[in-house]
């Protein structure tokens, strides 16, 4: 079966033919119609140069090697595959795989953590593998293991025949709601064989030990009771983005990267909070209703926001003051807004329009000149369009898209980003803003998470003007962000910022070899590279104004390519907990790049 | 690399699961992923938070790139823990109505716990605007201050746990909100991905007239689409040598009292060299379809590339069978890539029938509608045509350039 693009459907069905070929060569020459496929075309061919695959790093040839390695130690502790002696290297010895002294760190009636930190003194050679794995044995209580899952941190090369990686894995076993998790970080030294591709583990060290276990329910998936019978949901909502992909009107707009959000509000004032659903281009938006008994009803025809055009972010809001919930959604390179006439219908309709062909991405609103109306920023990312200027230099891009500032002056909306001073260091890859008051004096600040560099802190001093204080407050974060969250995470009164961030394996270890990347030149910078791919960040608000990355100490980095994580306290004893949504692109074909 | 990914299906950072972090003390954290059941492997996009059901517990609704598109996961964690939620509003002069900004600090067992009324935060994600405080053991909360956006603070004392308030600036007291609580009660079912298909039905979103486009047929080379005005037509591509547009021709024919009947014009264009004509004709005679039957000339064929190219995309590879569908006024209304499924075709035509002719987009065959009115570029559909030397249509394209000045609305 060939790999699963939206040409290939096309392809499949036709059988034979001279005139209607199956597949033409592109066609050279200008085209007539320009809005084409999403960001990651131009943004993926820039990554190039961290592609594990590009290059000929020994290191990746090693961690490869380490890798098949790992899996295979994995499948004897979990999976009851066999380990044959000249799998590991003589003299082989790990710690105990589960240490013998576990400490509880959280317990409630429904979850209980135990963990143990540090090394441990025993050691464990060939013949006594069984005892350095009886611990975790017993704590899965022989229950099929699921999710599992390993990372290399760092691969670590020396000078003589043997080389570190440092890993972190996840596994759990059993069947709902009683489920045991165990989090293992820790280090194996590998010795090199004949060549690169042959390694054996020599030592293996367990440094950070976490075991989960739960007694009672926790999440269940609600979607089907709740929308599983309003129109075309099926067909909608349980195909993904590539079934459509080819399959609509160019003139709408596509969306290959799925970049669709969410916005939940209660637009009909019953109380219950209902859910407006953006779509790809050629798919309608859809506005679901909440019911008294938490099911919906679909009411997007009805309430003329059925729209067929690409849309992305949605937000839910007050926008004219006269007491009802209104619309406002990002769709291409405009700002829609949707006014509700009081009986749910969107009919009057404004489009913000900046004088260009950028796209805009996230939304958020807030009354940030404290003049009682709500005034809207929109993120954008590559200027000149999805097809445009690709980030420069990658680590710290200052040539992404102005975002937009739109000031709510009653019947008109104003681009005030110029005269807000939020035109300060404007030109990032921006992907998702939040107004708080960041800095605990009572107005709205925005802190902005750009892909590709530097994020921004815009303190607002108290008159609706802004200052990027993004480096100068400790609050910049170079990385790769997609969004950011705000709580008081330590319950210190002090506002923290948690930014989504792409946490990429290969990342941090390619540009951890100093002599190798980037040819060896501009080692600080190669510091900045492994920031990028660290994954998320915690800033903690200080005492002063300045905040404090505690991402290290908090292990919350390995959130996955991650989009929008968020702070939420699920389980109601007062500390916010981080949830990562994940995941850039699958496709039928496993193998990932 | 992006070609690797959209041109041969690879994936790239595909298939990671999302990841749960439970505090431990407000600055460590613990992957909790599985043991939350939260793990799930789609590629995930945007998070709403809300309280779905009511019960004090936050729920979490995610939306993805790929199936399901949609997961609403119920929160039963942590029910013997107390909470309060606070939806706030304002009619104060001077501030916005849904008090965004407003900042609320409680004090409860002991602890300071501090949120903000915000629209839109993460990634293209907005969460409900109620405030949800998880309290743990405390079973009231001994002090409240909210502070308004415009600076006003207000304090409340001694306020009983596990609420659902509501409290408008100026308000002596939070009150509850007044709803009645309906228990979730409905059994929980999988969501089951649906195998990608043949759903090839592309509506031409801004229609395309095609009156003066040719329809040659085996002994008129000058017949045109406009002599089938004054009802829909389907034109269907065609070749003697593909068995799905043998088993379609099948099908038309034995629906055609069906089609007929709503009106439906149905033509069929030979994609073949004349050495098939013989063959073609006497398939055509078998299913009773010789009447309208046509021939893909050269032109044609170049024809059909460019308009295909205007509505898909560039480099459009174009399947067999395909079929136009047209409205009354001979305007492209719908691209069929692949077999016709005729149940389909017919509830289309049921749509068409409901349009309004003159109606500039097609969008109601998508169930929606289209908000930023886009015209087709017929300046390059002119073009297109004068590049393949056939300056009638690059003539009758040119007419339509402007047709509709750009604006807002359908």
């Amino acid at each position: 079966m060939p790999p699963l693009t939206w040409k290939v459907p096309l392809a499949f069905l036709c059988t034979v033919s001279t005139l209607f070929p199956c597949t033409q060569e592109p066609q050279e020459g200008p085209t007539f119609l320009t809005h084409d496929p999403e960001v990651a075309s131009g943004v993926a061919d820039n990554v190039q140069h961290v592609d594990p695959a590009a290059g000929g790093w020994r290191s990746e040839v090693l961690h490869d090697a380490a890798k098949k390695g790992l899996k295979e130690f994995l499948g004897w502790l979990i999976h009851e595959k066999d380990l044959p002696r000249e799998s590991l290297a003589a003299g082989f010895s790990t710690s105990a795989l589960r240490p013998a002294h576990l400490e509880t760190v959280f317990h409630d009636g429904t979850m209980t953590v135990l963990h143990a930190t540090g090394m441990e003194a025993q050691r464990y050679g060939f013949d006594e593998l069984d005892g350095a794995a009886v611990g975790i044995r017993t704590a899965l209580e022989g229950g099929e293991v699921f999710n599992d899952f390993f990372k290399y941190v760092s691969v670590e090369l020396s000078e003589g025949n043997t080389f570190r990686t440092q890993f972190i894995m996840h596994f759990a076993a059993g069947e709902a709601p009683m489920i045991t998790q165990v989090n293992i970080e820790g280090a194996i030294t590998w010795l090199i064989g004949e060549d690169d591709e042959h390694v054996k583990m020599q030592t293996l060290e367990v440094y950070h030990y976490e075991e989960l276990i739960t007694l009672k329910p926790t999440f269940e998936d609600i979607t089907t009771a709740t929308f599983g019978d309003t129109p075309r949901w099926k067909l909608q909502m349980l195909h993904g983005v590539d079934q459509y992909m080819g399959k609509h009107d160019r003139l709408i707009g596509r969306s290959y990267i799925g970049s669709q959000g969410i916005a939940v509000g209660d637009l009909n004032g019953d109380g219950r909070d209902d859910v407006y659903v953006p779509q790809q281009g050629g798919l309608p938006n859809r506005l679901y209703l909440h019911r008294e008994d938490h099911t919906v009803e679909e009411v997007s025809k009805a309430a003329q926001v059925d729209f067929l055009d690409n849309t992305r972010a949605v937000l839910i809001l007050d926008l004219d003051n006269d007491g009802d919930q209104d619309l406002a959604m990002s769709i291409g390179s405009s700002v829609l807004l949707a006014y509700n006439n009081g009986n749910g219908v969107f009919d009057k309709r404004k489009t913000l329009r900046y004088p260009d062909i950028t796209e805009v991405f996230s939304l958020c609103a807030a009354d940030p000149d404290n003049d009682g109306d709500l005034d809207i920023y929109a993120s954008r990312y590559i200027s000149g369009g999805l097809m445009g200027g690709m980030p420069t230099p990658y680590h710290d891009a200052n040539n992404g898209s102005n975002n937009i500032y739109w000031r709510n002056d009653g019947e008109e909306w104003v681009d005030a980003t110029e005269e807000s001073g939020l035109s300060d260091n404007n030109h990032k890859f921006s992907l998702g803003a939040i107004w708080e008051d960041l800095d605990n004096d009572g107005d709205m600040d925005l802190y902005v998470a750009n892909d590709f560099g530097r994020n921004n802190l815009y303190v607002n001093d108290g008159s609706g003007r802004f200052h990027d204080e993004g480096v100068a407050r400790g609050a910049d974060d170079i990385g790769a962000a997609m969004g950011v969250s705000v709580a008081d995470a330590n319950l210190d009164g002090k506002m923290d910022i948690l930014v989504t961030n792409m946490f990429s394996s290969a990342g941090r270890r390619i540009a951890t070899q100093d002599d190798k990347f980037m040819d060896g030149n501009d080692v600080e910078v190669h510091k900045e590279y492994v920031r990028h791919a660290r994954g998320n960040s915690l800033l903690l608000g200080g005492d002063g104004t300045d905040f404090e990355d505690a991402t290290d100490a908090s292990r919350i980095a390995v959130g996955g390519w991650a989009w929008s994580a968020k702070f939420v306290d699920f389980n109601n004893d007062g500390f916010d907990d981080i949830y990562s949504p994940n995941g850039f692109i699958t496709n039928e074909n496993s193998k990932d790049l | 690399m992006a070609h690797l990914v959209q041109k041969q299906g690879l994936s790239w950072s595909g298939r990671e699961r999302n990841r749960m972090f439970l505090s431990v003390g407000g600055e460590q954290f613990v992957d909790a992923s599985s043991v939350t059941a939260t793990d799930f492997i789609e590629d995930a996009r945007a998070l709403g938070l809300v309280d779905w059901d009511r019960d004090g517990r936050v729920d979490l609704l995610l939306r993805n790139r790929n199936a399901p598109r949609l997961r609403l996961l119920r929160n039963q964690i942590g029910g013997d823990r107390h909470f309060l939620q606070l939806r706030l509003s304002s009619q104060t002069h001077g501030v916005n109505r849904d008090a965004i900004g407003t900042r609320v600090t409680l004090e409860a067992g002991g602890r300071l716990l501090t949120r903000t009324v915000t629209a839109g935060d993460g990634h293209l994600s907005q969460s409900s605007k109620t405030l949800f405080f998880g309290l743990d053991d405390a079973t009231k909360v001994d002090k409240m201050t909210v502070r308004w956006p415009n600076g006003e603070t207000q304090e409340f004392t001694d306020i009983a746990a596990d609420a659902h308030l509501a409290l408008q600036q100026g308000a002596s007291a939070p009150t509850p909100d007044g709803l009645q609580e309906v228990q979730w009660a409905h059994a929980p079912q999988p969501q089951e991905r649906m195998e990608n298909g043949d759903l090839g039905r592309v509506t031409v979103i801004t229609k395309i007239p095609m009156a003066e486009f040719p329809l040659p047929s085996f002994d008129d080379p000058d017949r045109k689409v406009k002599d089938f005005a004054g009802r829909p037509l389907l034109i269907n591509f065609w070749s003697t040598t593909c068995a799905a547009c043998l088993e379609e021709l099948d099908a038309f024919h034995s629906k055609h009292k069906k089609l007929n009947g709503v009106g439906l014009q149905v033509v069929t264009m030979l994609a073949d060299g004349p050495e098939k004509y013989q063959q073609a004709k006497k398939i055509l005679a078998a299913v009773n379809m010789e009447e309208h039957a046509g021939v893909a000339s050269e032109e044609v064929t170049a024809g059909m590339k460019i308009l295909a190219e205007a509505v898909l995309t560039k480099d459009v590879d174009m399947p067999l069978p395909v079929s136009l569908l047209l409205d009354q006024n001979g305007q492209l209304v719908q691209i069929h890539l692949g077999a016709v499924r005729i149940p389909n075709l017919l509830r289309d035509l049921a749509i068409l029938r409901r349009m309004d002719p003159r109606a500039p987009s097609a969008s109601a065959l998508s169930h929606g509608s289209r908000v930023i009115f886009r015209d087709r570029d017929f300046a390059g559909i002119s073009r297109y045509f004068a590049e393949a030397k056939m300056p009638e249509l690059a003539a009758y394209y040119a007419s339509f350039i402007d047709r509709f000045r750009p604006k807002s609305g359908n």
